[in-house]
């Protein structure tokens, strides 16, 4: 196994992925790869964007790296040193699956449960979109 | 502080900047332009008068329906065929007059814009020198395009729309005349109550519009935003499209994150129009409706025929629409906006280069 890819949202069971996907890299040597998919604003930050002139990309952009920043910290907890990180835009499920052919990725890990509840009971989850999509082996961490 | 923002972008000046540029036209063709706008201004002014006959034809035309006066109604038909015609003219007339002076006007600002553009070579230079020299292309074609045609329409319409709201306040006024009624076993007249019901009937609907619709012009104006800098990102991914470019995966990721940012405003700007248009939706059905009842007192009482009744209440829908013309041109208002600052941008950064390009020259 070379790369690991964890797909994170900053959420608990996100968290939990990637101390799990930590823990293989340092086992196995493979690279790991952090990525998180940006792009979830809701109306009210949108109209207040709107309102005050702050930019959204720079919002959105800011957001993933905070996201990024969190998980890697905690990478670096569990002693793995070499991190990769990554962000992609766009639905979820169809974002992670294009980054991990693009990284060429050995295996995706995510969190089970997500930050977007709601949108997982009507248009399925991420981790269902992945195990049936996704061009490698997938670990979904509960 | 980064080259790129080294224009500090401020409304106002932006918007002087644009006007300087875009003044060209009826600064140097004064004769042509001035032409243009008596031949625009006249237009309107015909069409309000068939307006109002149409009006009061309407009025004539109901009347004879209320006395089955089968002579007077077969005249009115053949009255309407001139009117119709008149109108159906003019309306063509004002298409040409519009579209004349927005073409010139465009080809005006388009050109001053090019020449400073082409000067010295300055669309080489201009790359990533200063903010707004992202797509010049599309300023240049689309954005002046815009920025040159929304005036024209916008301030013939506001200037139709203060005539047509004084004329037909006459017609309320003398129409409607006043409404007598007991409040509290005192005897209450209120004179020309027809002028008050649609000023307070506007007043509610506009208070309304502004409520649903308080973000809509700074949506639409985030929204164009970010599709120019989505074909600006698009633009560059382009000109940078060799795989082995160090920034290759960064161009990438930004033309994504430029794309979600569209996807975003756009889905902002969906639900603003969705909550105006229960508004405007709403004031399409209620407001002939409310000039009804209105006069259905007067009508009830004998004291207005229904030819008059007819005519009060198409004259109450035309002021309501008048009153509406911010409401109805909100986002062509904003899409102006936008255009302008694109173009202001340009302007400024082609501005900026000029001047370097003296400083230089200057040095010895």
């Amino acid at each position: 196994m070379r790369r690991i890819i964890v797909a994170t949202d900053g959420s608990k069971s996100a968290d939990r992925a990637v101390d799990a996907g930590a823990a293989l890299a340092k086992a196995t040597g493979a690279d790991l790869v952090l990525l998180t998919i940006g792009g979830s604003v809701t109306g009210a930050e949108l109209r207040n964007l709107a309102d005050t002139a702050g930019d959204l990309s720079e919002t959105m952009q800011s957001a993933a790296n905070k996201i990024l920043d969190q998980a890697q910290k905690r990478a670096h907890r569990l002693g793995v040193r070499s991190v990769t990180l990554q962000t992609g835009w766009g639905d979820p499920g169809d974002a992670i699956i294009d980054m991990t052919k693009r990284l060429k990725g050995d295996l995706v890990i995510v969190g089970r449960r997500g930050q977007s509840r709601l949108a997982s009971l009507f248009l399925g989850s991420v981790s269902q979109k992945l195990a049936s999509f996704a061009p490698c082996a997938v670990m979904v961490v509960p | 502080m980064n080259q790129q923002n080294s224009i500090v972008l401020d409304d106002r000046q932006l918007l002087k900047r644009f006007w300087q540029a875009a003044s060209v036209f009826w600064r140097h063709q004064t004769g042509w332009a001035a032409t243009l706008a008596v031949y625009l201004i006249g237009v309107a002014l015909l069409q309000l008068l068939l307006q109002v006959a149409l009006n009061l034809w309407n009025r004539h035309f109901f009347d004879a329906l209320e006395r089955k006066d089968a002579a007077a109604v077969w005249l009115q038909a053949q009255l309407f065929v001139p009117l119709a015609a008149g109108s159906i003219l003019l309306a063509a007339a004002s298409v040409w007059g519009r579209m004349t002076a927005q073409r010139n006007w465009r080809e005006a600002l388009t050109r001053h814009v090019i020449e400073k553009w082409m000067e010295k070579d300055r669309f080489r230079h201009l790359n990533h020198l200063a903010r707004g020299s992202e797509n010049p292309e599309y300023r240049i074609s689309a954005d002046v395009r815009i920025a040159t045609d929304a005036p024209i329409d916008l301030s013939l319409a506001l200037f139709s729309s203060v005539v047509t709201a004084l004329t037909f306040f006459g017609v309320l006024w003398t129409i409607g005349g006043a409404i007598r009624f007991d409040l509290f076993g005192r005897p209450v007249t209120i004179p020309g109550y027809l002028v008050f019901g649609v000023i307070i009937y506007s007043g509610m609907v506009s208070w309304l519009m502004t409520v649903f619709g308080h973000h809509l012009t700074s949506v639409i104006e985030r929204s164009n935003q970010a599709e120019a800098e989505f074909r600006a990102a698009a633009d560059t991914f382009r000109q940078e499209a060799a795989p082995e470019n160090a920034h290759h995966a960064d161009r990438r990721e930004t033309l994504q994150l430029k794309l979600q940012a569209v996807l975003l405003w756009w889905r902002e700007l969906c639900w603003q129009l969705v909550r105006t248009t229960l508004v405007s939706h709403g004031n399409f059905l209620f407001a002939p409706v409310v000039a009804w009842m209105l006069c259905a007192p007067k009508y009830l009482s004998g004291a207005m025929s229904l030819g008059e009744l007819t005519q009060a209440a198409a004259a109450f829908v035309v002021v309501q629409g008048a009153f509406n013309w911010v409401v109805d041109n909100y986002q062509r208002l904003a899409d102006w906006r936008s255009s302008a600052h694109r173009v202001a941008t340009l302007l400024l950064a082609l501005d900026e280069l000029e001047a370097k390009e003296r400083k230089g020259a200057a040095a010895p």
